[in-house]
């Protein structure tokens, strides 16, 4: 490596050899070690860098942040969702065996007759309806 | 991210917080465009919480990953107008609209971010890849569709450029870099 290699790769790659392709980082150590303006060269680079850095960061104000946050995905479906499925299932298991136990304790009212006088009043449903005219409304 | 998997918005604002300035300093740098840096912001976002399931600690280090789907979004978008327009987007001449948006983090950074903006857009990107997002020189030459040797000639015209621009004004752009430093907090 000459002088002229190491100068084009510090322009592409910057100062510091550790970001330079792993196929020439040998070879420039090397022309490090033994060309003393070689730590010039790579100096001037690093300046370079660090005035780069400065663009590094942008501030995006709490507007974005806003809409960004918006953005956040809602749970399609609760992680833990044992939790609560066993909780509903507990409880209607319970009703249901609470209901079917606390029926037997329920008299029975002779002669009530309600749920038949309640069919009774839909009867009409049962006529004929086919010959039905809209002069009969 | 295993919070986040589990839908704790909590943990999602942290990441925000930690990754935004990142993320959305590589929209300004590629896209050019502050309203697009945002878009694109919120996509990676989106997308970072949408793969925190399967997110596998250890593989990369978070932010950087972050920064690897940002930059990612922004060569789709670069290529997508590419071909809608069936010519390269034209070039700012000074970089000015970048710089005014003034959503760099100091003065120095926005001087700094309108000579990137002035680069041709191959060199930008090229600059985009290998220095700030550390890309191996495959790797980007791979993400731009380009030999290694015409990214490494693009990266070498990009710095150079940049040099002529930015190396005579380095005294006075270090030193309002540390005054910012000085009277601001960091953003990260």
């Amino acid at each position: 490596m000459d002088r002229k290699q190491f100068e084009d790769l510090a322009d592409m790659w910057g100062g510091h050899l550790s970001h330079w392709p792993d196929s020439v980082r040998e070879e420039a150590d090397a022309f490090l070690h033994r060309e003393p303006s070689a730590l010039a060269i790579l100096s001037e680079a690093s300046e370079l860098d660090n005035l780069l850095s400065t663009a590094l960061l942008a501030d995006g104000g709490e507007l974005l942040e806003h809409r960004i946050m918006r953005s956040f995905p809602k749970p399609a479906f609760d992680a833990d969702w044992r939790r609560p499925a066993m909780a509903a299932a507990a409880a209607l298991v319970i009703g249901l065996a609470g209901g079917y136990a606390g029926g037997g304790f329920v008299p029975v009212q002779a002669g009530d007759a309600t749920s038949l006088d309640y069919a009774d009043a839909f009867d009409g449903l049962t006529e004929d309806w086919s010959s039905w005219e809209w002069s009969d409304a | 991210m295993r919070r986040i998997a589990n839908g704790d918005k909590d943990a999602g604002r942290e990441l925000m917080e930690r990754s935004l300035g990142l993320v959305l300093a590589i929209g300004r740098r590629m896209l050019r465009d502050p309203v697009e840096a945002e878009d694109v912001a919120q996509d990676t976002f989106i997308r970072a919480w949408k793969a925190a399931p399967d997110w596998q600690p250890g593989r990369a280090k978070l932010e950087s990953w972050m920064c690897r789907i940002a930059a990612n979004l922004c060569l789709d978008r670069l290529r997508k107008k590419r071909e809608a327009a069936m010519e390269p987007p034209p070039e700012m001449q000074d970089g000015a609209a970048a710089a005014d948006n003034g959503m760099i983090a100091n003065e120095a950074g926005m001087r700094v971010l309108a000579a990137i903006a002035a680069l041709p857009e191959r060199q930008r990107l090229a600059l985009e890849l290998c220095h700030f997002q550390d890309f191996s020189n495959i790797e980007a030459a791979e993400k731009l569709e380009i030999s290694v040797d015409a990214l490494e000639s693009l990266l070498a015209r990009g710095r150079r450029k940049l040099k002529t621009l930015l190396m005579p004004q380095r005294d006075e752009l270090m030193s309002s870099l540390s005054e910012a430093a000085e009277s601001t907090p960091e953003v990260m």
